[in-house]
């Protein structure tokens, strides 16, 4: 055939446009109708978007294992005061974003920033993202080793951070501590955790298990196990290897299909370990022979945490606190107020997570009720940890152009009406939902006990939003991904909720199934069985607002001073 | 740096008050983060203002609320943030802003909105004094008295259900139920997957398939470049053989109107698809000797008989020997084929490949008699005795001379006999310097075959139009006037043929007109006089006629002159009592284009019935005459026409493919060129795939499923056509369910559907690749012919069911 092989539009781009802006000199001086779509659609490689409101900008950050020092935060803080509408947001891959930035306050950001040691490289683009690993690192009673050392290593490597910077689409790490599901292994592109053994001659080893292919998107896939044992000195070159083959083989053609879960999909577990140890052997390194391939699916152990506000850490005499942040927001003042907490009763460290709250670590034994009695007078939520109130949301409608539903909104309202009932919740006892704007699964609502998706849905007039109700996703054993029950207008959701929780407290074996089990026992169909035809209101509610209209113009004309 | 807020804050006023929403907002943030109390709060209003496009709402919402933390009294923040909430449907929180809002001395509006936000937060008594007050301020509002009803009866409407319909269209990967109707109005089509016979599946096939429609015998074009694409010669072949009869030869001569409408073609999108020359390459490579076709029906014993064994003649005949008739041609030459044997040139269309598809058609059953002509020896009223239905398809034999001084000189010849003569001598009766009058295939004949009898001079004299295309003079059945038709669309010349004319070397005179034939002593002619033609000024239809310029008279020296100014049927051979009721005084037939005539059993096809046309419009109307025909036999139409419904899950093609440049045909260098050499050497098999990946393939359908759609635009972000993909706020049909518009929804909010306009769509699938939730699906409609009888059967589909 003799067709040239057109590049995509962004392939021509990452080709031809250099990532890195010199935000100040250029960026900042031109006017915005002079920044081309393709160049803004490359400011993503420095972690930032073009927000859905004209000429303001997101900046994501980049922090490997969403560690940040008190100063950070404080600068963070101040960042935000600045330049960003006093806005931050904790994201599911354990970093913060800014919304509402102006485009001549980029390099100040930027600039900023860095004098603390934080910086937006990668945070976004098709590159390897910010590192995820479990929310307790370093401090977990379970974690075989300490895996801070090599997730920075991982996440530093040059390779990885700087050469490998034009990838098929977004790649995504994780590095846990042991093989619970707390840091989301099957959910990344690539993940590890370290694995203990004992020789023949009865001594101990570690060394790490590997997985690769998982991915939510709008396409989910779990991880698959590739390598059942790499010693400890090959995990940074697997990593290497397997993100080159996926630069090598990642579809460019066709965005939806390019993430490294399909190239996994396609080779098979074991094709894709051929074609790591195949890069490997390229590249002259040696010691191959070690590493073992994976014979059985994964089998992820349960989150560790169910509930506590307070975790005695594995070293006596520490806690990690965790404080819940509703719908990801804070202010400036909040984050002061937590760096003044990790630096007064902790070890001066912040923990982000990737359910979008904070933890305050190395809280000695006898601080722990002080700081407690603070976190509450200061008006934070501490109860309901993986319970109906800790919920996960993206922005949405509010601020994200990919969105087709208000997620914060819908998480209001959840809120609002379940979250003050805290017998129900309490009841109900572990739940996670989990609620995107678009099928996008920002907020990961493919592996939520229940997870929305924002749709809109076709009325006789215009088209209501609304959401996909998905139920029995989870991360642990081999990976669940949710089932699709019901569309619903955004106005059913808080009913439709409940109903489905009334039926699990009606219907589960004993409390130790959890709703989790319960909707992978009974299944999404039978649910929707159960919860028969979800009534709509009366009227969508954008036709209504439509009407409504000319009433709101003509109230607004009527204001009367105060 | 001292930042004039003050002057800020009238600029933005300004820029709300002439609503520039977007100026205002970029005004209040140059040159710094809009950080305090009066800043936020312009914000909100800018935002407000601006309406409700997705983030506006929460924007207005959010600045509203940091305005008020941060200090500010505007009156109107708290009015903005309720209605933001209200938006919403956080009746509480918008409850809470209003009741601050709205005052006693408040307008209508501001109670009514109150009252309205009360009464969706579940407290009607507290709103009904609200809504109370509206009313009494303004009495006239319809909508203050229904929310006041609604109040003071505290009653919800009754609530409403939602139904799924029973089969949605769902995505690429579903499977359709067969014979099910498709579940909405908004369907392109009428059957979720089989057949079609809904008068808005005949219109998708005509409205999205535009080389099919243009093509007069309704070739199945995407069908068959498709097979070729995939090296499938044999299939390719016999989709062709079963709708134009001759491939082989078509795929060298026709005329082509299905090229000039591809969608290739279309602005922006490059040259369209060598059809033609494609459908050659199926000939050429098929890899089965001689084709013949299963028969559609059984023998019916009805006899049937054909006069004229050109394209016509013969396609009449095939198609009633499928359909189980018994039929004769008669032709008065000794060669069937018509005008393909005694017009066309060797050069151009090969002999052995007419004899071979001639061939094919005896194979079908069709008896042909040659030097059979009818007339005298073998009058029609005995073939219309002996017969249950006669098929007139003498073509135009009647050569139109012109009538100019000198049109007695030896040396003027008419240029068919001319061809006639070169074509079965090799060799013709013909002088040194040759000037061919005309503007049509003929022309372009005679001159290429007098150049290649290796005469000094030939010259060919045309008259053109604005664009300077030649016009062609076809005379008009009905009235026997001279016209001059003028679009390119219906120059009958075969594309390409032109330029291979001047690259061959033969001059051609543009606007000029024949005045008379110069004689010498001996009687023969020595030159022709012409005269200059400018196009007179555009008359009341917008026609602009040549028109001679005075005094710009001339002479080409000329010792054979070759008119080649069209032809008409020839009737002489009618004779009797038929003739008064079958020809009309001039000569032309009664029934004008019509397929019948006023004898029930004769019927007319081709040439003879329209006028000089081409091979496949000849074709097209003899295949519909054969249908008349069958009908006439068998009392009722057994064949109908049908969209055929095919699931697919991918089209094979990719959108490079839309990248390659259309493949010129290679031909042999002048000096080989001879009577007999063909010019065109055909395409290679890998010339034949690079061009017939071009193909769009515009028989796939690619639509939306309104049930699974979520409206997340993301297929609105890969598109590559402007409006491939719409958001329409209504769909606009016909009394017959036809979709023929749409309106585009003006706002997130008035979007009924997310809806592919397949006249605009390329096929390239890029939507089907970016739809998060599998909402698009990708069908094949084709166009088929079905016995009627079959219809019911779709249990178990389809071709075998095709006729
Ligand atoms: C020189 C020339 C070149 C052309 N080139 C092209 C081209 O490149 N592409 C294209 O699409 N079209 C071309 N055409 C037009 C095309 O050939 C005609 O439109 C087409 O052949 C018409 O088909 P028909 O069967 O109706 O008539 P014809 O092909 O004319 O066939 C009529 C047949 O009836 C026979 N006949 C007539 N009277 C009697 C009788 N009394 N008894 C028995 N038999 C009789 C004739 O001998 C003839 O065989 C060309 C035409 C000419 C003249
Ligand atoms: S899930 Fe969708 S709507 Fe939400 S932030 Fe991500 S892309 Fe935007
Ligand atoms: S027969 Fe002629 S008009 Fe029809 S498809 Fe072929 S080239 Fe086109
Ligand atoms: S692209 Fe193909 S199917 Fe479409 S009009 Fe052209 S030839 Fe016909
Ligand atoms: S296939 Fe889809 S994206 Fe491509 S042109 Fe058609 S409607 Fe547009
Ligand atoms: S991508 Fe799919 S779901 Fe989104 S608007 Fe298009 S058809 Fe609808």
């Amino acid at each position: 055939m003799p067709a040239k092989p057109d590049l995509i539009p962004v392939e021509r781009d990452k080709l031809t446009i250099n990532p890195d802006f010199d935000f100040k000199n250029d960026i900042a001086a031109r006017p915005f109708e002079d920044l081309r779509t393709n160049e803004i659609g490359m400011f993503k490689w420095t972690g930032i978007y073009h927000q859905l409101q004209k000429g303001f900008f997101m900046m994501r950050l980049r922090i490997p294992g969403g560690l940040v020092t008190a100063d950070q935060m404080d600068r963070i803080a101040d960042v935000a005061a600045k330049y960003a509408q006093d806005q931050i947001c904790i994201t599911t891959r354990m970093t913060v974003q800014f919304h509402w930035l102006r485009k001549e306050d980029l390099y100040k950001v930027l600039e900023e920033l860095a004098e603390v040691g934080l910086d937006s490289k990668n945070a976004c683009g098709d590159v390897t993202r910010n590192i995820v690993t479990c929310p307790l690192q370093g401090v977990c009673p379970h974690e075989v080793k300490d895996v801070r050392p090599m997730m920075l290593a991982i996440a530093n490597d040059h390779e990885i951070r700087d050469e490998q910077r034009n990838l098929p689409r977004k790649h995504k790490l994780s590095v846990n501590g042991c093989g619970r599901a707390c840091g989301q292994t099957l959910m990344n592109c690539q993940s590890w955790h370290p694995v203990k053994r004992t020789r023949a001659d009865g001594t101990e080893e570690i060394g790490w298990k590997y997985y690769a292919g998982g991915g939510l998107g709008a396409r989910p896939y779990m991880a698959k196990a590739i390598f059942e044992w790499v010693p400890e000195d090959l995990v940074l070159k697997v990593t290497q290897a397997a993100t080159e083959v996926y630069r090598r083989t990642g579809n460019r053609r066709v965005r939806a299909w390019a993430r490294l879960k399909v190239v996994v999909d396609e080779m098979g577990a074991r094709g894709f370990g051929e074609a790591v140890l195949d890069v490997m052997r390229e590249r002259g390194i040696q010691g191959l022979d070690a590493i073992e391939f994976a014979t059985k699916p994964p089998e992820i152990g349960e989150l560790f945490t169910d509930g506590q506000d307070v975790i005695p850490q594995r070293q006596a005499g520490f806690n990690t606190v965790r404080v819940m942040i509703l719908r990801s927001e804070m202010t400036s003042a909040h984050a002061r107020q937590f760096a003044a907490w990790a630096r007064k009763y902790g070890d001066g460290s912040l923990m982000l997570t990737a359910r979008q709250n904070i933890q305050i670590r190395f809280v000695p034994d006898a601080h722990v009720e002080p700081l407690r009695a603070e976190i509450k007078a200061a008006g934070f939520v501490t109860d309901g940890h993986e319970r109906l109130p800790d919920m996960v949301a993206c922005v949405g409608t509010t601020q994200c152009n990919l969105a087709v539903s208000d997620t914060p909104n819908t998480y209001r309202r959840l809120y609002d009406e379940l979250a003050s009932d805290k017998p129900f919740w309490e009841k109900v006892g572990q739940l996670r939902i989990h609620m995107n704007g678009c099928p996008n699964s920002c907020a990961q609502h493919w592996i939520a006990d229940i997870g929305l998706r924002g749709m809109r849905k076709e009325m006789p007039t215009g088209s209501e939003e609304g959401f996909t109700i998905c139920i029995g996703g989870g991360l642990s054993g081999p990976g669940y991904i949710g089932q699709s029950v019901c569309d619903v207008p955004a106005s059913a959701v808080v009913p439709t909720v409940r109903r489905m929780l009334e039926l699990y407290l009606e219907q589960r074996e004993s409390p130790a199934e959890t709703f989790g089990a319960y909707a992978r026992r009974i299944g999404a169909a039978r649910m929707a069985e159960m919860l028969g035809v979800p009534l709509a209101p009366p009227e969508p509610v954008n036709e209504r607002n439509l009407k409504m209209q000319r009433v709101f113009d003509e109230a607004m004309s009527e204001t009367s001073p105060w | 740096m001292v930042i004039d807020i003050e002057k800020q804050i009238r600029e933005a006023e300004w820029l709300i008050g002439v609503s520039k929403f977007d100026d205002a907002i970029e005004a209040l943030r140059t040159p710094d983060a809009p950080n305090d109390a009066r800043r936020c709060a312009m914000l909100a209003k800018a935002y407000h203002a601006r309406g409700d496009t997705r983030g506006d709402v929460y924007s207005s919402h959010y600045f509203a609320l940091r305005a008020m933390e941060l200090g500010s009294t505007d009156a109107q923040l708290p009015g903005i943030a309720g209605i933001a909430a209200f938006k919403k449907e956080r009746y509480a929180e918008a409850v809470k802003w209003l009741k601050q809002y709205v005052r006693e001395e408040s307008g209508h509006a501001s109670h009514h909105l109150l009252g309205v936000a009360l009464l969706n937060n579940g407290q009607a008594a507290e709103a009904i004094p609200h809504l109370k007050r509206a009313v009494e301020l303004a009495p006239k509002r319809t909508d203050y008295a229904e929310a006041l009803a609604r109040a003071e009866s505290a009653q919800h409407a009754a609530p409403r259900t939602w139904t799924k319909a029973p089969h949605g269209l769902g995505g690429p990967n579903d499977i359709r139920p067969l014979g099910v109707p498709t579940p909405y109005r908004s369907n392109a089509v009428s059957t979720l997957r089989g057949i079609g016979t809904h008068a808005k599946d005949h219109y998708w096939l005509e409205k999205n398939i535009p080389c099919q429609k243009a093509c007069p015998a309704g070739t199945d074009i995407p069908g068959y470049l498709a097979a070729i694409y995939r090296g499938d010669y044999d299939l390719a072949y016999k989709i062709n053989l079963h709708d134009n009869v001759f491939p082989a030869v078509l795929g060298r001569v026709c005329s082509r109107p299905c090229e000039s409408e591809c969608r290739h073609g279309w602005q922006g999108l490059g040259e369209p698809v060598a059809i033609c020359f494609s459908k050659r390459s199926a000939a050429d490579f098929k890899t089965q000797g001689l084709v013949v076709m299963d028969p559609w029906f059984p023998k019916t014993g009805k006899k049937v008989a054909v006069v004229g064994a050109g394209v016509a003649g013969l396609a009449a005949a095939r198609n009633l020997a499928l359909m189980g008739h018994d039929v004769t041609v008669y032709e008065k030459h000794d060669k069937p084929g018509g005008m393909m044997n005694q017009g066309i040139p060797e050069f151009r269309l090969p002999r052995d490949i007419i004899d071979r598809e001639i061939e094919q058609i005896r194979r079908q059953g069709v008896n042909i008699v040659c030097n059979a002509p009818v007339g005298p020896d073998l009058p029609l009223e005995k073939l219309v005795d002996e017969n249950d239905a006669v098929i007139l398809a003498a073509g135009t034999l009647r050569p139109n001379l012109l009538n100019l001084p000198g049109a007695d000189l030896q040396g003027i010849r008419h240029g068919l006999a001319f061809l006639l003569e070169a074509n079965e001598l090799r060799k013709a009766d013909i002088g040194e310097h040759i000037v061919v009058i005309g503007g049509g295939f003929t022309a372009m004949d005679c001159a290429r075959t007098a150049a290649r009898l290796g005469v000094q001079t030939v010259e060919l004299e045309l008259e053109t139009t604005e664009k300077g295309e030649p016009v062609i003079m076809k005379p008009k059945g009905e009235s026997v006037k001279v016209l001059y038709r003028r679009s390119q669309a219906e120059m009958l010349i075969t594309p390409g043929e032109l330029e291979e004319l001047t690259h061959e070397g033969i001059p051609m005179h543009f606007m000029v007109s024949p005045k008379a034939f110069i004689g010498d002593a001996s009687g023969r002619v020595k030159a022709m006089r012409f005269v200059r033609t400018q196009l007179s000024d555009p008359d009341a239809s917008g026609r602009r006629k040549p028109v001679e310029v005075a005094g710009s008279e001339f002479e080409i020296p000329a010792d054979t002159v070759l008119l080649a100014t069209g032809q008409f049927p020839g009737t002489d051979w009618i004779e009797g009592a038929l003739r008064e009721k079958l020809v009309d005084k001039d000569e032309w037939l009664l029934s004008g284009r019509k397929h019948h005539t006023a004898i029930d059993k004769v019927f007319v096809a081709g040439d003879f019935a329209t006028g000089a046309s081409s091979l496949i419009q000849a074709i097209a109307h003899a295949k519909d005459t054969a249908r008349h025909v069958d009908r006439f036999l068998m009392g009722e139409d057994r064949l109908q026409d049908v969209a055929l419904v095919e699931d697919v899950q991918q089209t094979g093609r990719i959108r490079e493919m839309d990248y390659v440049n259309r493949q010129p045909m290679p031909m042999i260098p002048l000096e080989r060129r001879s009577l007999t050499a063909e010019v065109e050497t055909g395409y290679d098999p890998a010339l034949a795939t690079d061009e017939t990946q071009r193909c769009y393939l515009c028989h796939f359908k690619y639509e939306i499923d309104p049930d699974k759609c979520i409206y997340c635009d993301w297929c609105l972000k890969a598109k590559p056509r402007p409006d491939c993909i719409v958001k329409v706020s209504d769909l606009i049909y016909d009394s017959h369910d036809r979709i023929v518009g749409y309106t585009r929804a003006k706002s997130s909010e008035t979007t009924k559907l997310i809806w592919i306009n397949q006249a605009d769509c390329i096929r390239c699938g890029a939507c089907v690749d970016a739809c998060p939730v599998d909402a698009i699906s990708i069908q094949r409609v084709s166009k088929r012919t079905m016995r009627a009888v079959d219809q019911a059967m779709t249990v178990d589909l389809p071709i075998r069911f095709e006729v």
